[in-house]
């Protein structure tokens, strides 16, 4: 008997453990004396911090450059909704789904959706590897989904791109893998990781005044951080004569290891400080910098943007969302500096009005990967209405991998499956070859090479 | 001759060491990267975790996995009531979401919504430094007692087997409730008021260091020196260090080991709480991966001051702390420092807590102390599989098996099959290893790793041609596990727990992050034969009869893993019932009296290793081809931590526990059935399979598959007792200890 009751109870505990797993995402609060019990799931980005920029215009100009970009028509969709496959790593990237989710709504809105039709994004979440052959099954083998837009997925990517090759079109998201910029799957109408750093180096090279001497790198040791330095790194600062050293980190390095590893790396003595890491590094590099009172220029990615380190730098009593002085690489435009032509002030405004934060978030984080991941569906809208309707494999994969641009948020033309990055012509989904430095300059962001003030790198021009 | 040369050895050693540390010191360029103030505050961060292992394997005998996640865990609680004044919860079963499903299932128009349980309890915006520390010690006083009570006390008597499992279950639940809660994104941590956390304070020898990596540094140190004193001085201390000896003894003395090691518990969770808590504030951020990856180093640093001294603990872990530094200037400015192609090679620094542990082992001389505990619990029963399963039961779940993966699944469940399959081939490596000898191996998706990327080369560079490459990549895992059971030879139990773990960290970092291994950007892709390439859109017709569903994936992908399994299955029960089996079960069980009958202990550790590793290997090569490519986070050791924890709650001592765990293995049949059918995200892989190893190994050590075999016994004992005792039934009546010395005669 007593046997029996502890597997009931056992039982009972999975399957309440699966149905509370699906309510905790419900928000509701309770009052109780003394105290507040919120019910509700968890903070995975808490804010953007208080960087936000207003846009001056949210009415009909930003609608007017919508509809012109998607072809789409003014109102509301309706019908049959047009469905599409989507896969992200909600623990670590949340705010790609803000991204892909708010174009969604802004485009069954306002702007008819999908040629007149409602845009439904299937939902899958990749965080282990197993994950990623599940989603790309299950998008491959509903033939209902007519295409799959990917997020950001740190594991499981092969096994999703593999089932998904020749069987659904695909628009690669923010990738960050090797797996992402070499599959045959999709393109990816970014720059990617490739693109920027590549253009990172090419602007160490050719941008800086005076022409540095020496350069300290701090990478992540994974296989595309490993593969980065020296194959889109050392070979543009060797041709150029410029000194280079690098160290590679764990994602689980400490704040204490980081600061050794960038001492180990020359960064008191160098010119540039050039880290390729993830925002929790980002923050440690940022640390460290400060702890060995070092000064050199840092030039990174957009990966070090977002709410921990706009909290961190509250803490530390800045007030900047990123620190001063940094050069920051990306696809050329600015969140900071909105523009009309390039669609980040529609972007801002949208996302704002049909965003929701994370789940259990206290405010919106709409930097980092949000834009791309809302210009992508966007993009994909666009395709959609060229081919007035036409949503079959071959129309869209057609159209996929002969989008030349322009691209929402990305600066320069597309050349998809072609693209040869500094001699290396494995990267065969990555579609754009242009990039921006921005840099965080007495409070004040400054176009240094990017779409804004017309001189983007092209990464294909880089010397190597 | 043989002693004195193993003494030289020793010596040799030794003294390399003292003169490289020496050198280290002396040499600038060396000293500027060894004797740093990041190196010391890492070495604290490493100490302030090995303190408290050390406290609790003193105090109850219980090496203590979990000690970083706790660590990590009682400083998200603090972080949390600084910034937000919330204290977060672990998700807890509502049953009122259950009763919401059903109806909604039965109903899709309702609208009920009844209560659900809170995530968080708020106190207000944001707390204070000392509101908050004090309810965080508090928290961290009770989940002391909680671990004591509820997981630990009943776990006293049990072998170390048990308690490694409750703290790998432990370890796996909490950081898997810290990424629910907050995701994995960096959480800031606010500084704590007194002292400027960026003012560098200037140490002699040119040693700079912050003012809170200091500050840390002298409280460890601190504690470190009021520790020694009370474990010396102290009634409690000496009590304490009585009963980790011999409980016996103490008990004899009129000291209670369970109301010490219920202190201890207590002791060793306030000071990793309070310790993680300054931790976290030197990181400034913190994360469920930063924190919780300590372990290994910690553990090294422990297994250096033997469990026992908290001064060569410390040392030992500050020297761990420093040694990064001077390891990375080696990586970066140094010709002579080992490339792979043109890239350095990775994880070094990883590398040298194992090198550490095996000198450590090799200059003890002897294998470490283990605790004279009063009793010392059986390992779970590992029962002979009788005839019938051999002849009919396995063929008939195989049967069973292909007629669902070819027939009756569909896309997601056939996925969901090959995942199981594959999950029981490495389930059967640890019940071989474990289950059987009864050695602890963390290292199994190591030896599962080092054979998958070995079939990517043969097949892409080689072109050797299916099915061989799976023998070689075997073949190689086995060697390689040889090498790992060397130590194994010297050490058992935890203290190889610890040497395979940080053998599966440094083969992590330094084999499958090396670039030429896995291949960079291009990666490790593996030529696939047509028939079972997973990603197929394809039919086939079996005796007239279609198979498949002309959806991927390939019914074909896990037909060829069922076959393996199926080989592996016979393989391995075979092997429980011959003379070779009876004899690893009567190493597992004592093997004083295993060598005394005439059962050559050495040889059959290596030989249950190499057999271990092979079949892992056999797992590797499998998934290889079944993914048709290589990543290395397949194979990390927080994979082979899982499918340790799977294998064990499946039943660890028997193929059938091994099926069972790989019916629970992520992306199993089990998961899939609780996401596809109950809505339960795969996130919770983690959460429940961390929470049922630890209610497992408390329970019901010998896994699902025991429970099964108990059932099935008590409805025997219950017919016999109406129909009379049938015969035979007393020597199949289950796990009396005199079932293993039984075998133990049979197997000499």
């Amino acid at each position: 008997m007593k046997v029996r009751s502890y597997k009931l109870v056992a039982s009972l505990i999975v399957l309440s453990l699966g149905a509370s797993a699906c309510s905790e995402t419900k928000k509701a609060e309770t009052t109780t004396p003394g105290t507040t019990m919120t019910t509700e799931a968890p903070s995975t980005v808490p804010s953007t911090g208080e960087t936000t920029t207003t846009v001056v215009d949210a009415g009909a100009e930003l609608n007017a450059w919508a509809l012109t970009y998607t072809g789409g028509t003014a109102g509301a969709a309706s019908g049959d909704s047009i469905k599409v496959g989507y896969a992200n790593d909600e623990n670590f990237f949340p705010e790609n789904t803000i991204g892909i989710e708010s174009a969604r709504d802004y485009l069954n809105a306002e702007l008819g959706g999908a040629a007149g039709k409602p845009i439904e994004l299937v939902s899958c979440s990749v965080t282990n590897a197993e994950d990623g052959a599940k989603c790309g099954t299950q998008f491959a083998n509903d033939p209902s989904i007519v295409a799959v837009i990917t997020g950001t997925i740190l594991v499981g990517n092969k096994e999703l791109y593999d089932t998904l090759t020749g069987k659904k079109p695909v628009i690669v998201g923010n990738g960050v893998t090797s797996d992402d910029f070499t599959t045959p799957a999709g393109q990816a109408f970014t720059a990617g990781s490739p693109g920027v750093i590549a253009g990172m180096s090419g602007y160490i090279v050719s941008g800086l005044s005076p022409k540095p001497k020496k350069v300290a790198i701090l990478a992540q040791n994974n296989p595309a951080g490993q593969a980065a330095v020296p194959l889109l790194i050392d070979p543009v600062l060797k041709k150029a004569g410029i000194e280079s050293t690098s160290v590679f980190i764990d994602d689980s390095a400490s704040a204490s290891d980081v600061q050794a590893a960038l001492k180990a790396a020359g960064a008191d003595t160098a010119d540039v400080l050039l880290p390729i890491i993830t925002i929790q590094q980002c923050i440690n590099v940022y640390d460290a910098v400060k702890s060995l009172a070092i000064n050199p220029i840092v030039v990174t990615t957009g990966l070090c943007f977002g709410t921990p380190m706009t909290d961190h730098l509250k803490e530390a009593g800045e007030k900047g969302p990123v620190p001063e002085g940094w050069y920051f690489g990306g696809y050329g435009y600015s969140y900071f500096n909105p523009d009309l032509e390039s669609g980040m002030q529609t972007y801002i405004a949208k996302v704002q009005q049909y965003g929701k934060p994370a789940p259990g978030a206290k405010t919106l984080e709409y930097t980092g990967f949000a834009g791309p991941e809302f210009a992508n569906l966007m993009t994909f809208a666009k395709f959609v209405n060229t081919s007035k309707g036409a949503v079959d494999f071959a129309t869209l994969d057609a159209a996929i991998r002969g989008f030349k641009g322009p691209m929402m948020l990305q600066v320069g033309p597309l050349n998809c499956g072609k693209q040869v990055i500094l001699g290396l012509a494995f990267f065969v989904s990555v579609c754009a070859a242009e990039m921006g430095i921005q840099q965080l300059k007495d409070g004040q962001w400054v176009s240094i090479a990017d779409g804004l003030n017309g001189k983007p790198i092209d990464v294909t021009k880089v010397e190597s | 001759m043989k002693g004195s040369l193993t003494k030289y050895l020793q010596w040799f050693i030794g003294a390399s060491a003292i003169v490289m540390v020496a050198w280290a010191l002396i040499d600038s360029d060396s000293r500027a990267h060894f004797l740093t103030g990041s190196g010391l505050a890492s070495g604290a961060l490493i100490a302030a975790i090995s303190l408290g292992v050390v406290i609790t394997y003193r105090g109850s005998g219980v090496v203590n996995f979990a000690n970083s996640a706790i660590a990590m865990y009682i400083a998200y609680v603090y972080a949390v009531l600084r910034k937000d004044g919330d204290l977060f919860l672990p998700p807890l079963p509502n049953p009122f979401a259950l009763v919401e499903g059903i109806v909604h299932k039965l109903d899709s128009t309702s609208t009920l919504d009844l209560p659900d349980w809170p995530t968080r309890i708020s106190f207000g915006p944001d707390m204070q430094f000392w509101p908050a520390l004090l309810i965080s010690v508090v928290f961290a006083l009770l989940l002391g007692l909680v671990l004591h009570f509820f997981i630990f006390r009943p776990l006293r008597q049990a072998p170390p087997l048990a308690k490694v499992v409750a703290s790998i279950g432990l370890c796996l639940y909490l950081p898997a409730v810290i990424v629910r809660r907050f995701g994995i994104q960096p959480f800031t941590v606010q500084s704590i008021p007194y002292f400027k956390v960026d003012r560098p304070v200037s140490l002699p020898l040119g040693v700079k260091i912050n003012a809170d990596e200091l500050v840390l540094t002298i409280l460890v140190i601190v504690l470190t020196v009021a520790l020694y004193a009370v474990f010396q001085l102290t009634r409690f201390g000496l009590a304490t260090r009585a009963a980790s000896e011999n409980e016996k003894g103490a008990v004899v003395l009129g000291f209670s080991p369970e109301f010490l090691a219920g202190a201890n518990w207590i002791i060793s969770t306030l000071i990793t709480g309070v310790l993680g808590i300054f931790a976290a504030t030197v990181l400034r951020t913190i994360d469920p991966n930063v924190i919780p990856a300590l372990i290994i180093p910690a553990l090294t640093a422990a297994l250096v001051g033997s469990f026992t001294s908290f001064g060569w603990t410390t040392f030992a872990a500050m020297v761990l702390g420093m040694q990064f530094g001077l390891v990375k200037y080696f990586e970066a400015q140094h010709h002579w420092y080992p490339k792979s192609g043109t890239s350095i090679f990775p994880g070094m620094e990883r590398v040298l807590p194992l090198v550490i542990i095996v000198l450590v082992l090799f200059l003890r001389g002897k294998s470490l102390p283990t605790r004279g505990a009063i009793s010392s619990g059986r390992l779970p029963f590992s029962p002979t599989p009788p005839r019938w399963a051999i002849r009919y039961g396995g063929p008939a779940l195989a049967l069973a098996t292909a007629i669902c993966g070819l027939f009756i699944f569909g896309p997601t469940f056939r996925l969901a099959l090959a995942n199981t399959l594959i999950g029981i081939i490495i389930c059967l490596s640890i019940v071989v290893i474990t289950g059987y000898i009864g050695q602890i191996s963390l290292a199994q998706m190591a030896f599962a790793g080092i054979s998958a990327f070995l079939v990517a080369k043969l097949t892409t560079q080689h072109n050797v041609p299916f099915p061989i490459p799976i023998f070689i990549g075997a073949v190689v895992a086995m060697l390689v596990g040889v090498l790992v059971a060397l130590p194994a030879l010297r050490v058992r139990g935890v203290n190889l727990a610890i040497v395979t773990l940080a053998f599966a960290v440094a083969v992590d970092k330094a084999v499958f992050g090396n670039q030429s291994v896995n291949g960079g950007f291009v990666g490790a892709p593996v030529k696939v034969p047509q028939l079972i390439s997973q990603p197929r859109d394809v039919q086939y017709k079996i005796l007239g009869i279609i198979a498949g569903d002309g959806k991927q994936p390939n019914p074909m992908t896990a037909m060829f893993c069922l076959v393996v399994v199926v080989i592996l299955c016979y393989a391995v029960a075979n092997l429980r019932r011959s003379a070779t089996g009876r004899r690893m079960l009567a190493t597992r069980s004592n093997e004083r009296a295993a060598a005394a009958a005439g059962v050559n202990v050495s040889g059959m550790k290596i030989l249950a290793f190499a057999v271990s590793a092979f079949i892992a290997g056999v797992g590797g090569a499998v998934s290889a081809y079944r993914f048709g490519g290589v990543t290395p986070d397949k194979f990390n050791y927080v994979q082979s931590l899982t499918f340790f924890a799977f294998a064990y709650l499946g039943g660890i001592a028997s193929v059938y526990g091994s099926i069972s765990g790989g019916f629970l293995v992520a992306g199993g049949l089990v998961f899939t059935f609780l996401s596809e059918k109950l809505g339960v995200p795969s996130e919770f892989t983690l959460i429940l399979g961390g929470l049922g190893l630890v209610v497992a190994s408390v329970r019901n050590p010998e896994g699902i598959a025991g429970a099964v075999r108990q059932i099935g016994m008590n409805v025997r004992r219950k017919r016999g007792s109406r129909e009379g005792p049938p015969e035979g039934v007393a020597a199949g009546a289950g796990p009396s200890p005199s079932t293993d010395t039984r075998e133990v005669g049979a197997a000499s």
